[in-house]
């Protein structure tokens, strides 16, 4: 394999077509795919006596389900790698990426809304600040069908 | 998007311009203040005051963002972790102790990378030297104990039951010392390579710790500086002591292959995987600041279905080229 994508994914519209995007590109690039879960609650880590903390195995248990789901779903389950993790999105997916020699980060954005044109892209500007690795922003899904995003 | 003007002078020149226009109102609109003030006056005024509190937020919002991220990057960054440094979008006096920050933080690289590469060259000669001392010293003790044995047992025969096992528990010491010297410096490394060094490392963790290992070298792989070489070695002989230690496990898996233009070393195991956080389990530190100093990227992380998995991502710029390449 020539070199690895850290994709970050979620349930919404925007985590899905980052996967998208990220499991083209890696088979067309020959790219080794890392999905990166990043849930925002924080549990404790430990409960006090070194072993973790029930709401932090559930936290981890119910991100490695939503992650093999999706791999599951998106045809990578036997070759995408999975991470996970609480907190800042951001600094962890910079950290991920960092760990696992990242050549590229795929991350989703949504519409800004009806009102304001373009893409939130909080995201990819944080992580501007986290990592040099480039940060690639996927497309949104068209809201209705047919009808072409800028 | 870069403003010439200060954090001080924008919210004075906002603030100016605001109470200038209130003014101006005062002065010269039809807009009179009765004592006591009617509610329309009232509604005004407050309009006014509501309008310039108003503009303060969003501009001193704004303009202090730069200072909350700054904040947050110095609780929260990670000298392990070098590359984190802020964007500086503006010229004024807040960016400036932004870039100042981001000079600090390579400053800080540096030095830390300097100082741990002696640290672990101490570390190493240590090492050297402890494993000398004991094939030397120890080594040759009982090496005398063993020869000693057998002349007693030449003029004891009744005994020779007893000093047979004496004998052998002096052998086992004896495989001890070359076992515990040969990890303090493993000597396979400077004389057959990584590979063999590794195959080494593996057949005996498994011996001793009765974990089936599983091993994947390529054939073929790039000749790496000897401290990249090293740090490889230490971090596969530490991941196998973290799952002799913690795992639980009944099988490891260890393989060493080229990836396009890095060496990657993975190390899995099919244990009990982390308990609490794993970053304070004991060794998994030094892996990183071995990892850091090779320009290498080490991630520990639970692997698939169970289990832990180390994997080192080595890149090539740390190959040695071959004689006759320009």
């Amino acid at each position: 394999m020539r070199g690895t994508l850290v994709c970050g994914v979620n349930d919404s519209d925007d985590g899905r077509s980052a996967l998208e995007l990220a499991v083209a590109l890696s088979e067309r690039l020959g790219l080794r795919l890392v999905l990166a879960h990043i849930s925002d609650d924080i549990p404790p880590v430990s409960d006090g006596d070194g072993e973790e903390s029930v709401p932090a195995k559930a936290n981890r248990e119910g991100a490695a389900r939503l992650l093999a789901r999706l791999a599951a779903e998106y045809g990578v389950a036997d070759r995408a790698e999975r991470r996970s993790g609480s907190g800042d999105a951001a600094a962890l997916i910079g950290r991920i990426a960092a760990e696992e020699a990242a050549d590229l980060i795929v991350v989703g954005a949504r519409l800004r809304g009806r009102l304001r044109r373009g893409l939130e892209t909080r995201l990819a500007e944080q992580l501007a600040s986290e990592t040099p690795v480039p940060v690639l922003i996927a497309p949104p899904r068209p809201r209705r069908p047919g009808r072409m995003t800028a | 998007m870069k403003h010439p003007l200060s954090v001080f002078s924008r919210v004075f020149v906002v603030n100016a311009a605001l109470l200038g226009v209130l003014a101006a109102l005062l002065l010269f609109s039809p807009v009179e203040i009765d004592a006591p003030i009617r509610p329309t006056q009232a509604l005004i005024v407050v309009a006014g005051l509501v309008a310039t509190l108003a503009a303060n937020v969003i501009l001193l919002r704004h303009a202090l963002a730069p200072l909350e991220r700054l904040a947050q990057r110095m609780e929260a960054v990670d000298l392990l972790r070098p590359g984190q440094r802020l964007q500086v979008l503006r010229n004024d006096e807040i960016s400036r102790v932004v870039v100042a920050f981001n000079r600090m933080l390579d400053r800080l690289e540096s030095e830390r990378q300097q100082s741990g590469r002696r640290i672990l060259a101490a570390q190493e000669a240590e090492r050297v030297g402890i494993a000398r001392d004991l094939h030397d010293e120890v080594g040759q003790v009982l090496t005398g104990v063993l020869l000693h044995l057998d002349s007693i047992a030449e003029s004891a025969p009744a005994h020779r039951d007893e000093i047979d096992d004496a004998k052998q528990a002096v052998r086992r010491a004896l495989d001890e010392v070359r076992r515990i010297s040969s990890e303090l410096r493993p000597e396979m490394l400077e004389h057959l390579g990584l590979v063999s060094a590794l195959t080494e490392l593996t057949t005996t963790f498994s011996r001793v710790s009765g974990v089936h290992v599983e091993r994947q070298f390529d054939q073929a792989l790039p000749k790496l500086e000897p401290d990249a070489e090293l740090a490889i070695y230490r971090i596969a002989q530490e991941s196998l002591t973290n799952v002799a230690r913690h795992a639980q496990a009944t099988r490891v898996t260890v393989s060493f292959e080229q990836s396009f233009d890095s060496v990657v070393l993975r190390v899995a195991d099919d244990g009990r995987g982390f308990a609490g956080n794993p970053e304070e389990h004991g060794g998994l530190r030094s892996m990183r600041e071995r990892a850091l100093l090779i320009g290498a990227a080490l991630a520990i992380k639970q692997a698939s279905p169970n289990g832990v998995e180390v994997r080192l991502e080595v890149p090539a710029v740390r190959v040695v080229q071959p004689v006759g390449v320009l």
